[in-house]
């Protein structure tokens, strides 16, 4: 086959590649294009480097395809030229016979080549390409649109009517009641001051209030400064928590011992000896279960948990924020090394003295020493938690108050999670009685007995709250009260029971 | 080497058009018009083949036929096809007769179909037995008489006439015979400007002045050089499947095929087909076959080896009709 057919060939290959790629454009921009219109209308969540790599895969692919589809072998390329050029099949007879050679062949592929140069415009498609430029610069254009054309503006969404808040005399008059519950509680004096500042700002801050947002916004501010002043003031969580991640027994022992510190009740009093009692015991677990003890062995066992413990308790306080003065440090730093006499004249030892006792006077009279120094420490290491439980329930009770005046939810203060699920000592919410947010039920503001003026006794709050709200139900029914008295009475109550529970659909129905 | 051989490769066939050229321009001295009918007649010649005339009296068969005798400067013999012509009147026959020493001896006198270029004029006058005489000297260029066969030399040519119209006492050429033509050409009535010449010319001389440019050696060497011409496989198919798509028995013929024709041509179509584009090829100053080659060539091939039915007839359908629509509805190329 002649050059020139080859030259065609090279140039047939050439308008492919075009062709190919035109069509790739063709369809790849205005799908990039499509995608990004979407995606500045919001209409897909396609990020515009998405919608990029999507719109070359398409180019990519579209033009491999075409590339594919157009593709013509030199059979069919040298019948298309004798048929759209008539070439009376000049060069399909010359490209069959190519690998052949003889005179009339020879004249035959020279003839064939001659017609073909002769032939001013081979085509090969090419007046049509035209096509693929015009199907390609519409996918351009639409590409361009993409970004010359911008969508209408989004009207944003009309802002919900502010709900109007005035704040009651009621509700001004609760918190300077509580405002004065902090300032005289017992709670440590940086801590309730704090406290008593923020409910103070928060009252003038509510009193300006014009409607709710800002209403939240005062009681979120005014709530997250009372949690941090609780939080801080609770630092008994820390040593607590600390203790019982050492792994050691005897320091999760003093952990669980230590969590009864909450508000001081009698019972819980004695739930806090007994466990101080287990924790005694947890150093001499060994002495009465074996007829023939290996007194060396008990010896270096009880040594061993005396040090673990006493190391625990140091890295406990160590890692913890609690104030070096507090009574909860020093007399945990007294149990591990205390070495003095009692005012009774007995000698008490820390722990870790009496770990080097233990190895001078034996195991059972080191036994007997422990005994001593528990007896002797528990009564201040409970007056320690005591102040501890007091800050922290001060705190609680503030926050709690102020969610029920306002109708919102107090936020929770974390708890030492030292039990598993299946412990039966678990006190969460049990321990604790009725205080405090955590445990699920009722809650109320206070655990304080209140008045009762139909029994003449002291109660419990919650028992008298629905005796309160007949009456005023009633008054309101047989219209006792004036306007303004009945709107005020509607309010407390409606804090009461906003601030505890629902008032039961059904007895709703009720009432109506 | 490869340059001077197509150098005289190229010499040769600008000599073969030239030639073919003198023959045109000698036979128009003698011929006016029918330019289609010598340019096949020519085609036929080269390419080996026997050619039927068929035309009303008086449009120049004859004249046609002697002319190229005379252009071709071959031996040329005339047969007048009777009724009464007997085979051994064309072939020759055996005769007893006495030597130099006057001894009776047996020898075999040609006859008149021992020439280069034969007129068997009015071939449809002469009985089959006589026509059938012919098919084997038409066919394979030899005479047998007695078990002997006598070889007749190349170039050989069979050129016959047929009158249409007259056809009482007439004998319609058997298929078998027929095939044997590779053209049937239909000569027509001249035009109004061709009788004006042809009356114009006769009134200055009824002579025949054509003269002979061309011989047997060279008309030889033509169809050597023809057959050369390089034919793709495409265009092999394509003159297969012409003449297949004449059957309508077979099942891919086209529709036209199936609806007007009764039977179809036979495989010597093909052959003749594409020997005969090659051929045609080279006067139209190609050196290869094409389709146009085929399609010019399918009616005066095909035209007398296939048979239309009684439908065409009533659709008034000629045969070069029904031809047409063959053609057209044969696929070229793949």
């Amino acid at each position: 086959m002649g050059n020139f057919f080859n030259k065609i060939k090279q140039k047939a290959l050439a308008i492919r590649v075009i062709k190919a790629f035109l069509c790739g454009l063709a369809v790849g921009l205005p799908t990039i294009g499509v995608l990004l219109l979407l995606y500045r209308f919001e209409l897909v969540a396609l990020q515009p480097v998405a919608s990029s790599l999507i719109g070359v895969g398409l180019i990519i692919g579209v033009g491999v395809l075409v590339y594919l589809l157009l593709n013509q072998s030199d059979k069919s390329l040298a019948i298309r030229l004798d048929k759209e050029k008539g070439l009376s099949e000049r060069i399909q007879t010359s490209l069959a016979f190519a690998d052949q050679s003889g005179p009339m062949i020879d004249l035959q592929r020279q003839d064939a080549d001659k017609k073909l140069m002769e032939v001013k415009d081979v085509g090969l498609g090419l007046k049509k390409i035209w096509i693929y430029i015009l199907v390609a610069v519409i996918g351009i254009g639409s590409f361009g649109i993409s970004f010359i054309f911008n969508p209408p503006p989004v009207e944003p969404p009309p802002p919900l009517p502010e709900t109007p808040f005035k704040v009651t005399e009621l509700q001004l008059l609760a918190l300077e009641e509580l405002v004065e519950y902090v300032s005289a509680s017992e709670m440590d004096s940086p801590y309730k001051e704090s406290i008593a500042t923020a409910l103070t700002t928060f009252i003038d801050e509510i009193k300006v209030a014009e409607n709710e947002t800002q209403r939240d916004v005062a009681i979120e501010k005014a709530m997250d400064e009372i949690f941090k002043q609780t939080s801080d003031s609770s630092y008994g969580y820390e040593v607590i928590t600390s203790l019982w991640s050492t792994g050691i027994d005897t320091c999760r022992l003093l952990a669980k011992a230590l969590n009864y510190y909450e508000w001081p009740k009698e019972d819980e009093w004695d739930r806090f000896v007994e466990k101080m009692t287990d924790y005694r015991t947890g150093f001499v677990h060994i002495d009465s279960t074996t007829e023939n003890p290996d007194e060396e062995k008990m010896k270096e066992d009880v040594k061993t948990l005396l040090l673990s413990a006493s190391q625990g308790i140091d890295l406990a306080l160590q890692g913890s924020k609690i104030p070096n003065e507090d009574p909860l440090k020093l007399v945990l730093t007294r149990l591990s090394t205390v070495n003095e006499s009692n005012a009774d004249g007995t000698r008490i030892y820390g722990l870790y003295v009496l770990a080097d006792f233990i190895e001078k006077n034996g195991y059972t009279k080191a036994q007997r020493e422990l005994d001593a120094t528990i007896s002797a420490l528990s009564p201040e290491i409970f007056k320690a938690l005591s102040q501890n439980a007091i800050n922290t329930q001060t705190g609680e009770y503030a926050m709690l108050q102020l969610a029920g005046i306002f109708g919102v939810k107090a936020p929770e203060l974390e708890r030492p999670e030292l039990y598993e699920s299946t412990d039966s000592d678990q006190p969460s919410g049990e321990g604790g009685g009725g205080g405090g947010a955590i445990g699920g039920g009722p809650t109320y503001g206070s655990d304080d007995k209140v008045y009762d003026p139909f029994t003449n006794k002291y109660v419990e709050y919650g028992t008298i709250l629905d005796k309160y709200y007949d009456i005023m139900f009633g008054g309101l029914s047989s219209g006792d009260y004036t306007d303004e008295e009945k709107k005020a009475l509607e309010e407390y109550f409606q804090i009461l029971y906003g601030g505890f529970e629902e008032v039961p659909e059904e007895s709703e129905n009720e009432n109506n | 080497m490869s340059n001077v051989i197509n150098n005289q490769e190229i010499e040769k066939v600008q000599m073969f058009s030239q030639k073919v050229e003198k023959v045109k321009s000698e036979l128009a001295k003698d011929v006016v018009g029918q330019a289609d009918i010598i340019n096949n007649v020519i085609i036929a010649i080269v390419a080996g083949g026997n050619v039927l005339l068929e035309g009303i009296p008086g449009v120049g068969k004859t004249r046609l036929v002697r002319s190229l005798g005379r252009v071709l400067s071959l031996p040329f013999s005339r047969i007048q096809f009777t009724p009464d012509l007997m085979p051994s009147d064309v072939t020759g026959t055996n005769i007893v007769e006495k030597d130099e020493n006057g001894r009776l001896v047996t020898s075999f006198k040609k006859g008149p179909i021992f020439a280069n270029l034969v007129l068997a004029d009015e071939i449809n006058r002469a009985t089959p037995k006589t026509q059938s005489a012919m098919l084997e000297v038409m066919q394979e260029h030899k005479v047998t008489v007695s078990n002997q066969s006598y070889k007749i030399e190349e170039p050989f040519f069979v050129l016959a006439t047929e009158n249409p119209i007259e056809q009482d006492g007439t004998y319609p050429l058997p298929e078998a015979q027929m095939d044997r033509f590779m053209f049937k050409l239909m000569v027509n009535f001249p035009s109004d400007e061709e009788l004006v010449s042809i009356v114009k010319m006769t009134q200055i001389t009824m002579a025949e002045t054509a003269e002979p440019v061309i011989n047997g050696e060279e008309i030889l060497e033509m169809r050597r050089l023809a057959s050369t011409v390089p034919v793709v496989d495409e265009l092999i198919l394509y003159a297969v499947n012409l003449v297949s798509n004449t059957h309508p028995e077979l099942q891919a013929s086209p529709a036209s095929a199936k609806k007007y024709v009764k039977y179809g041509a036979s495989p010597r179509a093909a052959q003749g087909l594409i020997t005969a584009a090659k051929v045609r090829a080279l006067m139209c100053g190609r050196y290869n076959v094409a389709y146009e080659d085929i399609d010019a060539l399918a009616y005066p091939v095909l035209r007398h080896r296939i048979k239309i039915n009684y439908t065409a007839i009533n659709e008034k359908l000629g045969v070069d009709d029904v031809i047409e629509k063959i053609i057209k509805e044969t696929k070229k190329g793949n």
